[in-house]
């Protein structure tokens, strides 16, 4: 990554296409979450990769450069949400959902088929709230650890564990009714 | 918590990773790019420093003029200021010139300031 992030500072058009094919889908899917609608996401995910490259002379490589990266891709999605005055996305701004959930059936997901598991992925990404999308997101696809996404969100480690760990109840909890219906 | 579940979650997440719709998304960045560095270099890169220069110029002259005027106690024979005009030049310079050091200051701070890993963002 570092040989490709040295070549992408002198402008190095093969390197450029690298970074920016490694991270502009997640970026995207948690930009598209947090701002809303597709048109948006795509400016803001555009912008932060912008952003990254025309300062990238300042990175000090004390963390990862993606890292650097989502939390732009963060903080342009709450500008243009600022922008369009939408909804609020603090922390208490939770949708809700009870936490006593149905046990989960472990085999539930690869029981389904290839439609139904994208309609089910769809529901699910659809349905999680925005914090809990983008730090599962982080977590999982990103591979970021709870202190990084605590360093990309500004929110505290132990609410990124309570984002979490909402998050997956909601995720099980759409499953089994998925499953149920 | 369960292995199975985390392995559920990821699963989940990995396949709700939605693709970029723009084919040409990378294209598009790259040339937003390249213009906004065309943008940055074709900038008068001493705009600042020639306005601080100016206003210095200025504002040492007009500050040797109100000098001299204050200390002669009558109006010069070169110029008339019964109304003061040369004190009220002296104050706009002044202003024109803290303004011109600020964003000179600013400007240059930032280009110095590098991202501490955790808090700034560009």
């Amino acid at each position: 990554m570092d040989t490709y992030l040295s070549k992408a500072i002198d402008g190095d058009r093969e390197a450029l296409d690298y970074l920016l094919d490694q991270h502009k889908d997640l970026a995207f899917s948690i930009a598209l979450k947090l701002v809303g609608n597709e048109a948006d996401a795509e400016d803001v995910v555009q912008e932060a990769f912008i952003k990254v490259l025309t300062t990238i002379g300042r990175f000090r490589k004390e963390s990862k450069f993606s890292t650097w990266l989502y939390r732009i891709v963060y903080n342009e999605s709450l500008r243009r949400l600022n922008e369009k005055s939408r909804e609020c996305l603090h922390l208490d701004c939770d949708n809700g959902l009870p936490l006593n959930f149905v046990p989960l059936d472990e085999d539930a997901f690869e029981k389904i088929s290839r439609e139904e598991e994208q309609k089910l992925v769809n529901e699910a990404m659809e349905k999680l709230n925005p914090n809990e999308h983008l730090v599962l997101s982080l977590f999982y696809p990103g591979e970021k650890s709870i202190n990084e996404i605590s360093s990309i969100t500004g929110f505290t480690k132990s609410n990124v564990r309570v984002l979490m760990h909402r998050g997956r109840r909601h995720l099980y909890d759409i499953i089994n009714r998925y499953k149920h219906a | 918590m369960k292995a199975s579940e985390d392995k559920l979650t990821k699963k989940l997440m990995q396949k709700g990773v939605r693709k970029i719709p723009s084919e040409n998304f990378n294209g598009r960045v790259i040339h937003q790019l390249e213009q906004r560095r065309k943008e940055k270099g074709l900038k008068p890169a001493g705009s600042q420093s020639l306005l601080v220069v100016l206003a210095s110029v200025l504002l040492i002259l007009s500050g040797i003029v109100v000098y001299l005027h204050g200390a002669s106690g009558e109006s010069l024979s070169f110029i008339q200021d019964p109304a003061g005009v040369m004190q009220s030049l002296f104050v706009v310079l002044s202003v024109i010139f803290v303004y011109a050091i600020y964003t000179l200051l600013a400007e240059f701070l930032e280009s110095r300031g590098g991202w501490n890993g955790s808090h700034h963002t560009p």
